[in-house]
């Protein structure tokens, strides 16, 4: 992998939505050490499949309104790696495919976890760099600094996994 | 009108339109059709050779593991062999549905969800999409309500016109089905999260083959829509007799409540499936039924298969618009109605009516 990967971000699977550049996605993309592999402007942009395999992302980051039929996360990258076509991506062949995390707001849009997302980002595209970032902990302290809200680990867990923290 | 079409209908077989008189129509779209996939094939993000193509295909086709990239196998087998089967079934289907409509209600401006099919489709995949079902079963639900949609315009027809199944009856309790349906839409649209529902909804609606796989929309498709057409060209003769009236059609040994069950039928099966699977795509059953007549006159054993080949050929150009024009798809219903609307106003600013 080239020093800034290439991200593809997926908004959703059936119909195949992704994010252009633009926008706050696109930022904190690039914050994180990264490059928008969907080189078109704008968010939620309708692309075909075959647009996708030749971007040839580094990384897939499956935002969780892409969720079909109540699926979880892991269910979720469990269907792309079965896939015929997903799971021929390099990206999904090598398990550089991951799930966003969200919260009380999806973190990947335009809300204030965003600080945290780009925390996240940055982890999950160069875990090299961060290699006493835990995630937990910084999320647990975000809510309690910012939304004086106690998380237990477990809920903490539950966002980073997309899952409803309940 | 009933007098009208009839006579032109008795002289259609002898006496089709001029200039294509001596030109075998029907091979002639055989082979536009057969060119059109070959060139689908071939365009796209990335294009490929025909030798390419041919390999892909044949190694497949023979049980063998083709020997190019994989990248380039998956994009000619898994994307695009599905996507242009998918566009020339719907095509096809939707065509020939309403070009057996137009017949049969001797109504120009009939089109394969006059009774409410896409109506109780749509409903059907935004219901299955509100409650998180899968795609099979989003596919499955449009499917179901778009033929439940249909049985119910027919059985209230029915009952409302007393029995007579009066032409006039039915086509009223269509809209009013149809437009249920629209509010139906418009509900679960209301109610849907905004921020993923309602999309996902939403591009249902526009249409479009970006998403077809083999086992997932194809399959289920081959059947109802195989099934219909044979419906249809078994009924193609009678179709013509059918333009005469009910009670003419039952003076020449024609049943005509049973040749209007078996069109129904047919056409529901084809119309439903095909929404099912791409969702709404609008004017392919309008226009291209009047085109197909145009070029081989209005006698519905030759309009019908005409109509089920170039509405496969016209909806296979425009899903190849559709998927390499831009960087992003373009919506195939929105492509279907911006290119049919003003063709169908050229047509009639040139004085062809080929109904009349």
């Amino acid at each position: 992998m080239e020093q800034r990967p290439s991200v593809l971000h997926v908004y959703s699977l059936n119909p195949l939505v992704v994010d252009g550049t633009g926008n706050i996605i696109d930022a904190w993309i690039n914050a994180a050490g990264g490059r928008n592999a969907a080189q078109i402007p704008g968010r939620t942009r309708p692309v075909s499949i075959e647009q996708v395999q030749k971007w040839n992302p580094d990384v897939i980051i499956v935002a969780s309104s892409a969720f079909v039929a109540n699926d979880t996360g892991t269910q979720t990258l469990d269907k792309l790696t079965a896939d015929p076509i997903w799971s021929r991506l390099a990206a999904v062949r090598n398990h550089h495919a991951y799930i966003n995390p969200t919260g009380g707001w999806h973190w990947d849009r335009y809300g204030i976890e965003g600080a945290l997302q780009i925390q996240w980002a940055a982890k999950t595209l160069h875990p090299e760099l961060f290699p006493n970032l835990n995630m937990v902990a910084q999320t647990r302290s975000f809510y309690s600094q910012f939304l004086h809200y106690q998380l237990s680990d477990e809920q903490a867990n539950r966002m980073l996994a997309a899952q409803n923290p309940g | 009108m009933t007098a009208t079409v009839a006579t032109e209908t008795g002289a259609g077989a002898a006496n089709p339109p001029r200039r294509w008189h001596r030109l075998p129509a029907l091979t002639v779209l055989t082979i536009l059709l057969v060119a059109g996939i070959v060139l689908s094939f071939a365009v796209g993000v990335t294009a490929y050779s025909p030798q390419v193509i041919g390999s892909v295909l044949l190694a497949h086709l023979t049980g063998h593991t083709p020997d190019v990239a994989i990248a380039d196998d998956t994009t000619i087998w898994l994307v695009r062999m599905p996507r242009i089967t998918a566009a020339v079934l719907v095509g096809a289907a939707l065509a020939a549905a309403g070009a057996a409509y137009q017949s049969l209600f001797r109504n120009p401006m009939v089109s394969p969800d006059l009774l409410g099919a896409s109506g109780g489709a749509g409903v059907g995949a935004a219901l299955g999409i509100l409650l998180s079902w899968n795609n099979t079963a989003v596919q499955l639900a449009a499917f179901a309500l778009g033929l439940a949609a249909v049985l119910l315009t027919y059985a209230v027809g029915t009952a409302v016109g007393r029995g007579t199944e009066s032409t006039l009856t039915l086509v009223l309790t269509g809209i009013v089905v149809a437009s249920l349906c629209s509010a139906l839409i418009s509900l679960t649209k209301y109610v849907a999260d905004p921020e993923d529902k309602l999309p996902q909804i939403t591009f249902w609606l526009l249409g479009g083959l970006d998403t077809v796989t083999i086992r997932n929309n194809l399959l289920p498709i081959i059947a109802p829509i195989a099934a219909g057409m044979v419906m249809l060209l078994l009924s193609r003769w009678r179709l013509n007799v059918m333009t005469f009236g009910d009670q003419e059609a039952a003076s020449m040994g024609v049943n005509p409540r049973l040749v209007k069950a078996v069109v129904i039928g047919g056409a529901t099966l084809m119309t439903a499936a095909s929404v099912s699977a791409a969702g709404m795509v609008g004017w392919v059953g309008l226009v291209i039924p009047h085109v197909a007549r145009m070029l081989v006159g209005s006698d519905a054993r030759r309009a019908l298969p005409a109509s089920a080949l170039l509405g496969a050929i016209f909806l296979l150009a425009v899903d190849d618009f559709a998927r390499s024009a831009l960087t992003t798809e373009v919506p195939l219903g929105i492509l279907t109605a911006l290119v049919g609307a003003p063709f169908f106003l050229l047509m009639l600013a040139r004085g062809a009516r080929p109904w009349m």
